[in-house]
């Protein structure tokens, strides 16, 4: 039981991770895409999504009891959640360098996500938390 | 009613078993797993996505809509099994039923994995109907699949659906009757650039 459980997080983080850099890539949310050049941001996302429905779906036949539904249900937003925490934090290391474009970013333009079209999201973060820190 | 359920699950399972390639499709798409993580994957893509911040609330919203109303659909479903204990087709029909799958041992009625696939696409269908409309057709897939490989009646499945969009329905109606909380929690996600 244990290993399905684990098995099921990994595909679901994976799978999220791939569906991130998609819609990083179709919306154009620089902060949390790993890559500058859009194929490569769709090639990275079909490759995640099909490689880890592939890899779960074959390495098991899943037509056998496992967990059951609010396990499923919990370990999907596990999932989910862990591959923002990678998404964002891996993003914030590659795309260093757009700190250049936050010194000249007013936030009162782009709340929310759209704030990721030109900063990281631990630049947003940071950002976010020294204005609450001074005001 | 009920022989209409059993000419209708009998027309559909008899299908099975006949060519391989399309019993591994079925058992494929029938799963526990396949199709509801594909939508819930849709689902999750969703919350990133829009054409400015007023689409991109509409569609987050949508998604709140499908989450809350799995949920409802899931409590509805536990309280019908607590209540009306039907027995599989294959328990039913021993030696009858065509099965592909392993034996379940809840109840038939309703179909769970039904009324979570029309949660989802009813739920996203609310804020967004094109995206919606493209989930229903997993959520028919799936809903046929469990019938063909004979772990459900067609009734367990249109009940199943039944209840993923009432429930999905009723999700809309607390989320409405609950403003303005629901726009602070999102204004609040947006203030940590997580909305």
């Amino acid at each position: 039981m244990a290993g399905i459980a684990v098995e099921y997080f990994l595909f679901v983080m994976i799978s999220c991770c791939g569906v991130l850099q998609f819609v990083a890539t179709r919306w154009k949310l620089s902060g949390i895409s790993f890559f500058n050049r859009t194929t490569f941001g769709y090639l990275f996302a079909v490759l995640a999504v099909g490689g880890s429905f592939s890899w779960f779906f074959t390495i098991e036949d899943r037509c056998v009891p496992g967990i059951e539904g609010a396990e499923v249900f919990a370990l999907f937003i596990a999932g989910s959640l862990a591959s923002f925490i990678i998404t964002a934090s891996l993003s914030s290391v590659i795309k260093r360098k757009l700190r250049l474009s936050v010194k000249q970013h007013n936030p009162e333009e782009d709340p929310g996500l759209d704030c990721l079209r030109r900063m990281t999201y631990f630049q947003a973060l940071a950002r976010h938390l020294r204005k609450k820190g001074r005001g | 009613m009920q022989s209409a359920d059993k000419t209708l699950f009998f027309w559909i399972n008899d299908l099975a078993g006949e060519v391989s390639i399309v019993d591994r499709f079925m058992r494929l798409i029938g799963n526990d797993y396949f199709i509801l993580a594909g939508m819930a994957l849709v689902v999750f893509a969703m919350w990133f996505t829009g054409r400015n911040p007023e689409h991109r609330e509409r569609n987050q919203r949508a998604v709140w809509y499908a989450l809350i109303g799995v949920g409802f659909a899931c409590a509805i479903v536990a309280i019908c099994n607590a209540f009306y204990d039907r027995l599989r087709p294959f328990d039913m029909y021993p030696g009858d039923v065509e099965l592909l799958f392993y034996r379940p041992t809840d109840p038939s009625f309703p179909s769970n994995t039904a009324a979570t696939a029309f949660a989802f696409a009813s739920g996203i269908w609310l804020g967004n109907r094109r995206v919606g409309y493209f989930l229903l057709l997993p959520a028919f897939l799936v809903s046929f699949a469990r019938v063909f490989i004979g772990v459900h009646y067609p009734f367990d499945v249109l009940g199943g659906a039944i209840i993923g969009i009432a429930a999905t329905l009723g999700a809309l109606l607390v989320l409405r009757i609950l403003e303005p909380f629901p726009t602070w929690v999102l204004n609040g996600m947006r203030r940590i650039y997580l909305a």
